[in-house]
């Protein structure tokens, strides 16, 4: 009897909504940086939809060290690189933990137009991305599974080479207008 | 055709100025077309080459950028490239469609409502108002025909520029065929004038004055051609005056040809050799010289009918054809020719090839060796008798050269000096077969006949290895070559051994006999001399008995005692004879010159009564003077005067001839010849003579022909002859026949030391 309890318990926590499970970034945070900041070029909606800034958001959880390690090293890569701007935009970066904030709250707070979601454990992706979406905030994740959970625009790695993801529906649905050029080049996923 | 089409109608004469001129006004005149035509549409072909490719790269590039923007219905991306080519300022349209012909895009200034007019276009074509060029470039995704792109390029600008090129190459043209005409002409003008000139001084030179020179007047090639007109001309004026000279070489080069082909012809009638020229096809005589007449007895004619063949006898004729054609005039051939007589000659050949009268032909120098061969022959021969005698002759036989080396040796002389092969002594001296020392004295008298020149004789005793004597007499005669020069020795040698062994034993026995017989001699002086004492006595007292007691001894007793009277007289004669034939050797008296002749008088007066008696007649010749024992010579002359005397024919009276036969007497009956050294006194009678076969017997001791009734005598009259003639080194011979008297010849020998 209390084998088959257990069975149940068990089934019933793999069936519980959490599809964000720890995956791991392909491409080093580094490169990813300036290859988000390229394919933000190719978005001819870009000025329209930012303004004059761009408030660029890294999504991690502090208890997932792969998580944090991410949102560090994009952090050390944001300071140290000399471009802090796209088309005369300027860029800042803040960092959202989201076992500590409200994801909700925080965007509403801190106008946010860009998230990049680093590395998540026992997540809700998917009601994260809605989130998003919603407020027409771009996704960006250096997780290629993500791209296909919704996240817009991800990194990926074909061979030994970065690739371009892009899940066209999350784009157009945050009212960007990327350019064919850049998806020419990059993988489309409906 | 054409020489009578130009003798009706001539062509005229034309300048060179007037062709120079047309030539090259044409030839300007089709450059300057060629120009007016020529660089425009080259230019423009190349400006629609370079558009093509401009055309067709803008439209690769707009479908290549499109085609990203078509798949993504991206407007915006169609309008950013069709604004990326309008950059192009040449671009007169484009219009992009998809793959449903559905107009997505397009730029087409002034053609606005005209939306299907890309459509009336062809790739790669030039619109019907020439204004554009069009292309059509399909735009692809993966493979995939997903639209096109209508482009054009504008011809304006370039059509303006064809124009512009066009105007200017016809100026260009029309400058170079007027430049082309005005230089054609001068240019003609400078070239002509020269040769103008130059064709005035020809003509000059044509009428034969050669002092003309034509006037150098550029410094080009036409000047240069003056320059060389007149070295030609000088050379030409050096030319005929060394013409003239050659002509006159000429001249006299033929007359000393003549005179060297009448020469030649002099020498192929003349040379000894005969020579015939046949044909080298036909083998027909052609020619021969006087020669052949005489040795083949054909006339010229006659040999001319002839063929090569018609000389050789049957058997040569098929030896003759396989290499009548095949001679080598290097190496003479040797047949056997008939004379016209049939007449067989052995004659060699020599033929070469030469062409005679314009055809080929044979030369054949022939030579009649008849005679050479048989000389050939006879040497042969001889060498061959040579050979053998030098290959049998017991007597070693060597020739050496001046140096002492053997030149050629016999087999005997290979034996001697020990070797196999006579050929080994060659080149080799007596050095190296005799000791040094015997060596030496060979050469040393080799040397003094070489010097000398005179044969040497000589006999030589050798002491061999065994230690016994070897006696060789060798004779040594100067060799001399055909000049008489002394080039060597030759020398016969013969082992003389045994003969030397035989003299020394005949010498011993000579000594013995002659021993003996001085004893025999001796004994019969002796004998005879104490044989006269008894006969003597027995005389003696015959006579007393004569004289006291003859009255009482009866007839008889007379007869007896005179028969013994007549015995022991002719005893006495024997003793006195055989005395005298002793005394000859045994009183060995020093020879002193005797005059012969005052002799032979002193004899004949002995015999005077004789003479008178039976009515001779005796003819005394000059005798020598000889060295000689003188009674002993008049003993001889007694003994032959006494028998001539005594044997004469009955009724007949006796002739006596005494003369020296040495002279040579053609009355002389004696037919012997002379011997040298010798003086032959002969002694002639008429008497009864005597059997020639008793020749020798009359020599002989107390030897007669007749009985003692016929003639008297005791038999030793002639043996006492002989002894004297040889105890002076002579002989004595007679010759007769019966009935016809008889010669007796006396060889005395003729001592130059002793006659007078």
């Amino acid at each position: 009897m209390a084998i088959w309890k257990f069975c149940l318990v068990s089934i019933l926590f793999l069936l519980w909504p959490v599809d964000a499970f720890a995956q791991n970034i392909a491409v080093p945070v580094k490169i990813q940086y300036p290859l988000f900041l390229k394919i933000l070029t190719f978005d001819r909606n870009l000025k329209s939809r930012v303004g004059n800034d761009i408030v660029l958001a890294v999504i991690y959880q502090s208890k997932f060290p792969g998580s944090r390690i991410v949102k560090e090293e994009f952090e050390k890569t944001f300071n140290e690189s000399p471009i802090k701007e796209i088309d005369n935009i300027s860029i800042s970066l803040i960092t959202i933990d989201i076992e500590k904030e409200n994801l909700r709250q925080a965007i509403s707070a801190k106008k946010i137009d860009i998230v990049y979601i680093a590395p998540l454990r026992a997540v809700n992706l998917k009601r994260l991305i809605d989130e998003c979406h919603t407020r027409n905030i771009l996704t960006l994740s250096g997780v290629p599974a993500y791209i296909k959970t919704g996240v817009a625009v991800g990194i990926g790695l074909k061979g030994n080479k970065p690739q371009i993801l892009v899940n066209l529906p999350a784009v157009n649905a945050v009212n960007v207008n990327f350019s064919s050029q850049l998806l020419k080049l990059a993988k489309i996923i409906k | 055709m054409k020489f009578q089409f130009e003798y009706i109608f001539p062509r005229p004469f034309t300048r060179i100025k007037t062709k120079f001129t047309l030539v090259v006004t044409v030839l300007i005149f089709i450059i300057s077309i060629f120009v007016y035509f020529f660089f425009p549409t080259w230019e423009k072909k190349q400006a629609m080459m370079a558009i093509s490719e401009k055309a067709q790269s803008i439209a690769q590039m707009a479908a290549y950028s499109i085609s990203p923007a078509i798949v993504f219905a991206d407007s915006e991306g169609i309008s950013q490239v069709i604004t990326s080519a309008r950059q192009n300022k040449d671009l007169a349209y484009l219009f992009v469609v998809n793959e449903n012909d559905h107009l997505l895009g397009q730029f087409a200034p002034g053609k606005t409502g005209k939306k299907s007019f890309y459509k009336m276009q062809k790739n790669h074509s030039i619109s019907k108002d020439n204004a554009t060029y069009n292309v059509i470039a399909p735009v692809l995704s993966q493979g995939k025909v997903i639209g096109r792109l209508y482009l054009g390029i504008s011809l304006r600008e370039l059509n303006s520029r064809v124009s512009r090129s066009r105007k200017i190459s016809g100026l260009v043209g029309l400058v170079i065929f007027l430049f082309g005409f005005i230089a054609a002409f001068s240019t003609s003008k400078v070239i002509t004038r020269p040769l103008d000139m130059m064709v005035e001084t020809v003509k000059q030179i044509t009428l034969g004055d050669l002092s003309q020179r034509a006037p150098i007047i550029s410094h080009d090639e036409v000047g240069r051609l003056a320059e060389s007109f007149n070295l030609m001309i000088e050379s030409l004026e050096q030319r005929t005056a060394e013409l003239k000279l050659v002509n006159e070489q000429l001249y006299k080069e033929n007359l000393i040809r003549k005179q060297s082909e009448h020469k030649y012809f002099s020498l192929f009638n003349q040379i000894p050799d005969a020579i015939a020229i046949f044909d080298k096809k036909t083998k027909q005589f052609l020619d021969c010289n006087s020669k052949i007449t005489k040795i083949y007895g054909y006339s010229k004619a006659e040999f001319k009918k002839l063929t090569p063949f018609d000389l050789h006898p049957a058997e040569e004729k098929s030896k003759v054809k396989r290499l009548i054609d095949t001679r080598n005039p290097e190496k003479p051939n040797r047949y056997t020719h008939l004379s016209k007589d049939g007449r067989r000659m052995d004659v060699e050949i020599v033929s070469d090839e030469i062409e005679f009268q314009g055809r080929p032909a044979w030369l054949s120098i022939i030579r009649d060796i008849t005679e050479r061969l048989q000389a050939e022959k006879k040497l042969a021969k001889e060498q061959h008798l040579l050979q053998s005698f030098m290959e049998n002759i017991p007597d070693a036989i060597y020739f050496k050269d001046m140096e002492g080396h053997f030149l050629r040796i016999n087999r005997a002389q290979a034996k001697r000096l020990g070797l196999d092969d006579p050929k080994d002594a060659t080149g080799k001296t007596d050095f190296d077969f005799f000791t040094e020392e015997n060596a030496r004295q060979v050469r040393k008298q080799e040397l003094r006949v070489m010097r000398s020149g005179k044969i040497s004789v000589h006999e030589q005793v050798k002491i061999l290895a065994d230690g016994n004597e070897s006696w060789v007499s060798g004779t040594k005669v100067p060799l001399p070559d055909e000049n008489g020069k002394i080039i060597g020795i030759f020398g016969i040698t013969r082992d003389i051994t045994e003969r030397k062994r035989t003299e020394e034993s005949l010498k011993i026995f000579t000594e013995k006999l002659m021993a003996r017989n001085k004893e025999l001699q001796e004994f019969a002086f002796i004998a005879s001399h104490d044989l006269q004492e008894p006969l003597r006595k027995v005389r003696a007292f015959g006579d007393r008995l004569w004289a006291k007691y003859s009255d009482e001894l009866g007839e008889q007793g007379h007869d007896y005692l005179l028969r013994m009277q007549n015995a022991a007289a002719r005893m006495q004669t024997l003793i006195d004879d055989l005395l005298a034939y002793s005394c000859i050797t045994i009183k060995d008296r020093p020879l002193v010159k005797t005059d012969l002749s005052r002799i032979v008088r002193e004899v004949l007066k002995d015999f005077q009564i004789q003479i008178e008696n039976v009515g001779a007649a005796v003819q005394l010749e000059k005798l020598p003077v000889i060295s000689a024992d003188p009674l002993q010579m008049r003993q001889l002359f007694q003994n032959l005067i006494s028998n001539a005397l005594k044997y004469h024919r009955q009724g007949v009276a006796p002739i006596i001839r005494i003369y020296n036969g040495t002279t040579g007497d053609k009355n002389s009956s004696d037919q012997e010849p002379l011997a040298n050294g010798f003086h032959h006194i002969r002694v002639e009678d008429n008497g009864i003579g005597f059997e020639q076969k008793h020749a020798d017997r009359i020599f002989a001791v107390f030897q007669r022909l007749h009985t003692r009734d016929s003639y008297q005598g005791t038999g030793m009259g002639l043996t006492i002859c002989r002894k004297i003639v040889e105890h002076h080194g002579g002989s004595i011979t007679a010759k007769s026949r019966p009935g016809e008297g008889a010669t007796f010849t006396i060889k005395l020998p003729r001592k130059p030391e002793n006659d007078i």
